[in-house]
């Protein structure tokens, strides 16, 4: 009995095998054709824009030729991830190119199907089906869906709500800092980036209004986020915002504080504003950043503030200041520093003896 | 007829790119690396390069110097994503380099260039 | 009865390895299950963080990578090459010579043609006692 259950057991188990390594094979076979179906999708593409845009002469496609060329090359609607890769090669195309090109393509692709994909994969319960398609939207200018797409900037999926809050900067621009001010989530570095990239790319104009009624958020990353665009478009006129955070109490926040003011160069006020907040700042590394900041935008080395640093600051910092100092023909003051260190030094020892 | 070769790992650029050169009177030839060229190809004088600077293994001033080295040419373009300040100086510092373009590319003043 | 104790006893060790064997295989079953969830996974969040829009952007943090190399001298040259090939647009590269006996230092010094230059440099006491 025993025995017949083993062999059966083993039986099973051989087909299991036997149908893990079928399976296997079909899978590498599947793989390859498949790869070789996009590679052609993406030859037959690349033809077909290159043609477009720049026909030789007697040699203009229409749109019948290019809707039957790709209808050969397989992107039917059967085929929906064929389909997919048809859009994802024309955004991919769109962003490439500027000007006279870009307006043939956008004219282009509103006539080639399939468009209205986009906003169906909005109601997708799936996070990486429903990012796409805000990509999709706000790469091909959909915004007839801004209010869709506004919806999910809040989305606990991060890849949703990034996609969906650069779709907010590209079609709302200045007045999406409304929204992103106050978000749910905190928002990453990342997104940080994108946010600013897309707003200096598409609204080089600042609107002061809508920066300005953004400063009220509390939240670290609106006013990371504030300081980077402050940074991004040079507004010397809201630098006074960074400083606010030079000695704040998160980390990340000083990081971004130290990073956005390096850009500019301070007014006297705003120097001796910086020089105060300099000792509450809690972090060694930062203190010594800030301090070559200071000494590469200041004219006039202002010796009480050096002396502060030389006589009562962490080692480090004193080593730094020191060479500043000394840089900047003050050897006296480092060579009294030094002596003074040695006589104490001395005295010390001599008590100990 | 003048001879212009074309250096893009992006095919959809590379065709746009061969499609602008030939339409402008060159005879080109369009390859997706370096390791693509044959023998002789390396013994024609291209009158125009246009190449990215972005491939797997070297970096972005190296591959310049490479070309500069194995491809003889009167002038190189370069045409990538890379776009940064730092990098557009360093390159265009190079000798021959009579062009730099970022994506977003405008193709018209990448046409004004090579006519 | 040594009889029946041997029988038991290949029974035993017979089904000990079945057992074994039927075990590992499930380990690594499941590890395959796994690892083919988290390579779907992957290849979904890859979709969303292209490397274009890494290389193009122009606000990224510079990042400096720090490389201790001792005793490197027969691939510190072809290292460093591969590692300035990082398609990363802000970034520097320290290689430190953590006390070399052989000729890494002037490989680098020769192949890249580095230059000298002053700097201030902090000793750790505490380490240097131990």
């Amino acid at each position: 009995m025993l025995n017949l259950l083993l062999i059966f057991l083993i039986k099973l188990f051989a087909v299991i095998l036997i149908f893990l390594w079928i399976t296997i094979g079909v899978s590498i076979v599947y793989r390859r054709r498949r790869t070789k179906n996009l590679l052609l999708i993406e030859h037959t593409f690349a033809e077909v824009i290159s043609k477009h845009l720049y026909p030789y002469p007697g040699e203009e496609l229409s749109l019948i030729d290019i809707q039957r060329r790709f209808r050969n090359v397989g992107i039917i609607p059967s085929k929906p991830r064929n389909v997919q890769y048809l859009i994802d090669l024309m955004i991919r195309t769109q962003r490439s190119l500027l000007g006279e090109n870009y307006e043939k393509l956008v004219i282009l692709f509103n006539q080639i199907p399939p468009y209205g994909a986009s906003v169906s994969k909005l109601k997708s319960k799936k996070w990486y089906v429903k990012a796409r398609g805000i990509r999709e939207i706000y790469e091909m200018d959909q915004n007839r869906y801004v209010k869709e797409v506004i919806k999910e900037r809040n989305n606990k999926n991060i890849y949703v709500r990034r996609e969906a809050q650069i779709a907010m900067v590209i079609f709302l621009g200045w007045e999406s800092l409304r929204f992103l001010s106050y978000l749910k989530r905190e928002m990453t570095l990342w997104q940080q980036i994108k946010i600013v990239e897309k707003l200096h790319d598409l609204y080089p104009q600042p609107n002061l209004e809508y920066l300005r009624r953004a400063y009220e958020s509390e939240k670290s990353y609106a006013n990371e986020l504030l300081m980077r665009i402050i940074r991004k478009f040079n507004l010397l006129t809201e630098v006074d915002y960074i400083l606010k955070f030079i000695d704040h109490i998160n980390y990340d926040t000083r990081e971004s504080a130290i990073y956005c003011i390096s850009s500019f160069y301070l007014s006297n006020t705003q120097l001796s504003v910086l020089k105060e907040k300099y000792f509450e700042v809690p972090n060694i590394a930062q203190q010594i950043q800030l301090l070559k900041y200071i000494d590469k935008i200041s004219f006039e080395k202002d010796l009480v503030f050096y002396k502060k640093l030389l006589y009562n600051a962490d080692d480090i910092i004193k080593l730094s200041t020191a060479e500043i100092l000394w840089n900047n023909g003050y050897k006296e003051e480092v060579q009294e520093f030094y002596y003074q260190q040695y006589a104490d030094n001395q005295s010390r020892n001599l008590k100990e003896a | 007829m003048k001879k212009a070769l074309v250096i893009q790992e992006d095919i959809i650029i590379l065709n746009i790119l061969e499609r602008l050169v030939t339409l402008n009177h060159y005879d080109c030839r369009a390859i997706r690396t370096l390791n693509d060229l044959n023998i002789e190809d390396q013994q024609v004088n291209f009158d125009i390069i246009i190449s990215d600077i972005l491939f797997d293994g070297i970096s972005p001033l190296d591959f310049v110097f490479q070309i500069q080295e194995i491809i003889l040419h009167k002038s190189l373009i370069i045409v990538t994503n890379m776009g940064q300040l730092n990098v557009r100086l360093e390159v265009l510092a190079s000798k021959n380099v009579d062009g730099f373009f970022a994506v977003p590319l405008n193709m018209n003043l990448i046409e004004k260039l090579i006519v | 009865m040594s009889f029946d104790l041997l029988y038991y006893t290949f029974w035993i060790v017979k089904f000990s390895f079945l057992l074994y064997g039927l075990i590992l295989i499930s380990i690594y079953s499941g590890g395959v299950l796994l690892s083919d969830r988290a390579v779907r996974r992957n290849k979904k969040r890859a979709h969303f963080l292209q490397v274009n829009d890494i290389v193009s952007a122009t606000d990224i943090p510079t990042v400096t990578l720090v490389a201790p190399a001792y005793n490197e001298g027969r691939t510190i040259v072809e290292n460093v090459k591969s590692l300035l090939a990082i398609q990363y647009p802000f970034y520097d590269l320290i290689i430190v010579n953590d006390g070399s006996t052989d000729n890494t230092m002037q490989l680098l010094i020769d192949k890249y043609d580095l230059e000298p230059f002053d700097t201030t440099v902090v000793h750790n006491q505490f380490l240097q006692q131990l």
